[in-house]
């Protein structure tokens, strides 16, 4: 995989997607720093340089590298026609971040390249940012691409972003955000029977030892033999509505 | 009648088709007036609101519910009927006794025979002899059975 600092950079192409990615890679503040960064190679941004840089789609597709471009992401881009005076993204976009936030994710991401700079000073640069805010949020639930009402939120960002394979074609499983298996949050499953039988399966007895158990808990706590007993997963026994006691404290 | 003796309880409680148990109930039950009464040791013995030592010699998650006092054949007698378990019991509380119902009834207390009766094959019958009934009944106590059914 090619790396943004080995890129040349043509004005005019601005990589969100991937910066989003690598966003999502990151540590708390949101923001990872990936190989090669950090590693005192870089150069000083040019002189009058915005720092809203961008990542070529070229020269990332082809990996070549143009020798005058600067390694660092503090190129010029133009402001698209979207874009207002006041840095504000205008124009309606369906997934990502406005101008002004890609150009505020660069200036941290090209702020690593600052020694000086503290973990700590990282995280209150990037605690502001509403892209590393989007990705902290929950991811969405299911497959649904659509909108809500009044616009991209936040969590839908976040979903967008994450979701979306590496510019490389690279896909990152398990990274924050992506569709991986996790349990269902919000819903507790009781399981409780009246069943001896199906009790004693759910609690991991054979069928005579559970009744041999069954027995006792009767014996000890009074009950008469035709009392029906329920009994959660736990193994807790209840009777009337109230918990008598665990049948596992009668196992042999 | 067999008795048997050195079994572990596990081995015990898979083998077992049938036993009982004399217990009192009370939830003012004070377990060593009943220990002095019958003159022997209990096998269970627990004190309403407090947890218990079970069978397996554990302590209960929960507290008891009542007062209780009992002896078991469990460990004692081997017999798949029943007769053989109540004999042991009526013997080792030296049943019928005369002046067992008063006490029961000033002490707030209830006894009954309470009895294990495996029947998974679905072909087992208890029976209980009339002499031994009569004793038990005589005493104030009850005799339930506890049957476990074949499968439904």
């Amino acid at each position: 995989m090619l790396l943004p600092e080995e890129s040349a950079a043509p004005p005019g192409h601005v990589l969100l997607g991937r910066y989003a990615e690598r966003s999502a890679q990151g540590g708390p503040s949101g923001l990872g720093r990936r190989r090669g960064l950090g590693d005192g190679q870089r150069r000083a941004p040019a002189p009058g340089a915005a720092a809203t840089g961008s990542a070529p789609t070229e020269s990332l597709t082809t990996h070549r590298r143009a020798s005058d471009a600067p390694r660092h992401f503090a190129t010029t881009v133009p402001r698209p026609s979207a874009v207002n005076s006041s840095g504000e993204d205008t124009a309606p976009r369906r997934w990502g971040p406005t101008y002004a936030d890609t150009s505020a994710t660069m200036g941290i991401w090209n702020s690593l390249s600052d020694p000086k700079l503290t973990l700590a000073g990282l995280k209150a640069a990037s605690a502001e940012n509403p892209i590393v805010k989007s990705l902290a949020q929950p991811r969405r639930t299911g497959g649904d691409d659509s909108i809500p009402a009044g616009g991209p939120s936040a969590p839908t960002q976040a979903t967008q972003l994450s979701s979306a394979p590496d510019v490389d074609g690279n896909d990152f499983p398990g990274r924050q955000g992506h569709d991986v298996a996790r349990p269902t949050e919000n819903i507790q499953l009781a399981a409780s029977t009246r069943n001896p039988d199906y009790a004693a399966r759910m609690l991991g007895y054979d069928r005579n030892t559970f009744g041999d158990m069954i027995h006792d808990l009767k014996h000890f706590f009074k009950l008469s033999p035709s009392d029906n007993l329920v009994f959660d997963d736990n193994g807790d026994v209840s009777f009337q509505g109230s918990v008598l006691g665990n049948i596992h404290d009668f196992a042999p | 009648m067999t008795l048997r003796h050195n079994a572990s309880p596990n081995q015990e409680r898979a083998q077992r088709l049938a036993y009982a148990s004399a217990t009192v109930y009370g939830d003012h039950l004070d377990p060593t007036v009943w220990t002095t009464y019958f003159g022997i040791e209990p096998d269970i013995s627990v004190v309403k609101g407090e947890r218990f030592k079970t069978p397996s010699g554990r302590m209960s998650t929960y507290p008891g519910r009542t007062g209780v006092w009992g002896c078991t054949s469990k460990a004692a007698i081997t017999e798949d009927n029943l007769d053989p378990h109540l004999k042991y019991l009526t013997l080792r509380l030296r049943l019928p006794r005369p002046d067992l119902p008063a006490l029961l009834v000033n002490c707030g207390a209830t006894m009954r025979f309470f009895c294990y009766w495996s029947n998974y094959t679905g072909d087992r019958v208890p029976v209980i002899d009339p002499t031994l009934r009569d004793a038990i009944e005589s005493s104030g106590a009850t005799i339930e059975i506890d049957e476990y059914p074949p499968r439904q």
